[in-house]
């Protein structure tokens, strides 16, 4: 790529071809480049569909656009950063006001070895809980938000910890990096802008409510064990309906209603994992307990949609099968197979056989006769290939073969709009007058 | 930081030293400068199926934000190759949603090159200098007829497609399909020979 320098189909060179600047060889050697790169040949594609100065427009629009975006960057992360101090020191508070909270031995460890780092770590995530609660917010959730903060930051601390043993300050310095590019992402207020904030830090967000209250009340009364939520898209974090979801290793399981809401009787296992899929989105396992509700973002996979092919049974010409395949109109679907017909249809054909048939005038006894023509119905809806099946005589036969050349004409089979030469036959009966 | 000694002009920094750069350091510039290497055949593809200017603009725009979110994730040999795949796929997406807002099923890609396989490794006849063996001209020579004119005039007589949709008096559609079938045949011929110079 790079070392081929002097052929580079640069954004110079690109609007010279589209503007029709070059000619024979120098357009060859930019075309030998598009077929060396199918990347540079679908945008050859995209620019041949605007004019050389429109592509030009658009390319300095975007570079200014892209500028202003990472100016708005820069200024920012700054305050993101006091931001997530002024959050710690609240966190802290919080955390020695819960010191039952499952894990604060690690907590106050975490704390007294890198400050810094946990500063860092603990803000986007923590954020992005306590907003997500309030918005969602039904009133006793309140609560909730608050109960939920020491589980999430628990959660964040022991990434801390974790990669804190490894001690060099490359490491600290790159989760820094990191936790800024979480802030970045946590810049707008937008809820959207919120929920890919968490779909990059982490996929599933426990609003671990009912955890804790669990903890303290100790078991539950009533049996029903209950674990809810909502899945939802990646890319345009809309709710996915009819999304699945199982409890693995079982038959339990559930579909995500039209809100992407859905629900599943637990059981008495204390945790499990969920597995939610969709089609055209890769599958998600989730640890999970009873008694939780899950927010669950799946990610795109366009190859799972690619994957399915649809294989019809039938005569299709050679050139449309080998090796590739056929992009359906999925309106034309519904019926991937047509048989060839009349033109007019059979009604009227027959109506046609009934008033043009002539009864051989060489047979004796008048008696009804059967005659079965084989027929080939070429995609153009020619006839060929005439051949007798059955018939009692030559005489009968020839009428049979006049009635149909001489009929109207036929439409081709098809099969998904795509016509085909098909084998038909054709029964004429000859009754007596 | 040896690297820093290669200094501040990213004109001929390659993509990998710029990628590195991002990845240890987060530093945006250096994705911006690698970015706009190939934008405008982000654009390029952006227009192709979203087939308007203003979508094309702003996807440029969001595949930006998304590699920003998504590099660090990924490992990556070839940005150009990776770019193209995150492009395509994201431009997919939005015809699939785009799809589910509206009518399902108006929007239908019927584009026969879609499915056309995109093989990594460079044909034998795209390479730099256009092989003049033996076998590939055997094997040129047992094409169809117009797979072999477009195949000869594009490869060996240097002539741009629109010269030979010309001479040959067919559309220039049909050349860049003969020379795409021509490439196809020739590659299962190559390979056969070369699978039954191996038995020998």
């Amino acid at each position: 790529m790079s070392h081929r320098k002097k052929n580079k189909n640069d954004l110079t060179r690109f609007l010279k071809y589209t503007g029709n600047g070059m000619k024979g060889k120098e357009r060859n050697s930019f075309e030998r480049e598009l077929q060396r790169d199918p990347f540079e040949a679908e945008a050859a594609e995209g620019f041949s569909m605007v004019t050389a100065g429109e592509a030009e427009k658009d390319m300095r629009d975007i570079r200014k656009r892209l500028a202003d975006a990472k100016k708005k960057r820069r200024i920012l992360t700054p305050m993101r950063i006091a931001a997530a101090l002024a959050l710690l020191i609240g966190t802290t508070a919080l955390l020695l006001l819960l010191r039952h909270s499952p894990e604060p031995p690690l907590v106050s460890q975490a704390i007294e070895q890198k400050k810094t780092t946990v500063a860092a770590e603990s803000k986007p995530e923590t954020k992005t809980a306590i907003e997500e609660n309030s918005g969602e917010g039904t009133g006793a959730r309140s609560q909730a938000a608050k109960m939920s903060v020491p589980v999430v930051v628990s959660d964040t601390l022991k990434n801390a910890v974790v990669i804190n043993p490894t001690g060099s300050e490359t490491v600290i310095e790159r989760s820094l990096s990191e936790a800024r590019e979480n802030e970045v992402i946590t810049t707008s207020v937008d809820k959207k802008e919120m929920l890919s904030g968490k779909v990059a830090g982490l996929e599933v967000h426990e609003a671990n409510m009912n955890a804790m209250e669990k903890s303290t009340s100790g078991d539950n009364l009533s049996g029903k064990r209950i674990i809810s939520g909502t899945i939802i898209s990646t890319d345009d974090q809309e709710p996915l309906p009819g999304a699945s979801v199982v409890i693995k290793g079982t038959a339990r399981g559930a579909v995500t209603d039209i809100n992407g809401k859905f629900s599943i009787d637990a059981g008495t296992d204390s945790s499990l994992i969920l597995v939610a899929s969709f089609i055209g989105m890769e599958q998600e396992e989730i640890k999970s307990k009873p008694d939780t509700n899950l927010l669950i973002a799946l990610n795109s996979n366009p190859q799972a949609l690619d994957e399915v092919v649809v294989v019809g049974y039938g005569t299709v010409k050679k050139q449309d099968v080998t090796g590739s395949a056929v992009t359906v109109n999925m309106d034309e679907t519904k019926s991937d197979y047509n048989k060839p017909e009349p033109s007019v249809g059979y009604k009227e054909f027959n109506k046609y056989i009934e008033t043009n048939i002539h009864y051989p005038a060489g047979a004796e006894n008048k008696t009804r006769e059967v005659v079965v023509l084989g027929v080939t119905i070429l995609t153009n809806g020619n006839i060929s290939n005439i051949r007798v099946i059955k018939s009692p005589s030559q005489a009968f036969s020839d009428e049979a073969i006049r009635l149909v050349k001489e009929g109207p004409s036929w439409k081709a089979a098809t099969m998904k709009g795509i016509p085909l030469e098909e084998d038909i036959r054709v029964r004429i009966v000859f009754k007596p007058r | 930081m040896p690297l820093k000694l290669l200094g501040n002009k990213s004109g001929n920094l390659t993509d990998e030293y710029l990628l590195l750069e991002f990845r240890e350091r987060g530093d945006i510039e250096k994705l911006g400068t690698l970015y706009s290497r190939y934008m405008h055949l982000v654009y390029g593809v952006c227009v192709k199926y979203l087939k308007d200017r203003d979508s094309a603009k702003d996807e440029v725009i969001n595949i930006f934000e998304k590699l920003v979110a998504d590099l660090p994730n990924h490992e990556i040999i070839n940005f150009k190759t990776w770019l193209y795949v995150v492009t395509k796929n994201h431009c997919l997406m939005i015809l699939r949603s785009r799809k589910s807002e509206t009518e399902r099923g108006t929007i239908m890609i019927n584009d026969p090159l879609w499915f056309m396989e995109n093989s990594e490794e460079l044909h034998p006849i795209d390479k730099e200098d256009t092989p003049d063996d033996e076998r590939l001209n055997d094997c040129i020579n047992r094409l169809k007829d117009e797979q072999r004119q477009c195949i000869r005039m594009f490869y060996y007589e240097d002539k741009c497609y629109k010269e030979i949709s010309e001479l040959l008096k067919m559309d220039e559609k049909k050349v860049k399909s003969y020379l795409q079938n021509g490439k196809r045949n020739l590659k299962i011929c190559l390979e056969a020979k070369y699978v039954a110079q191996e038995e020998k």
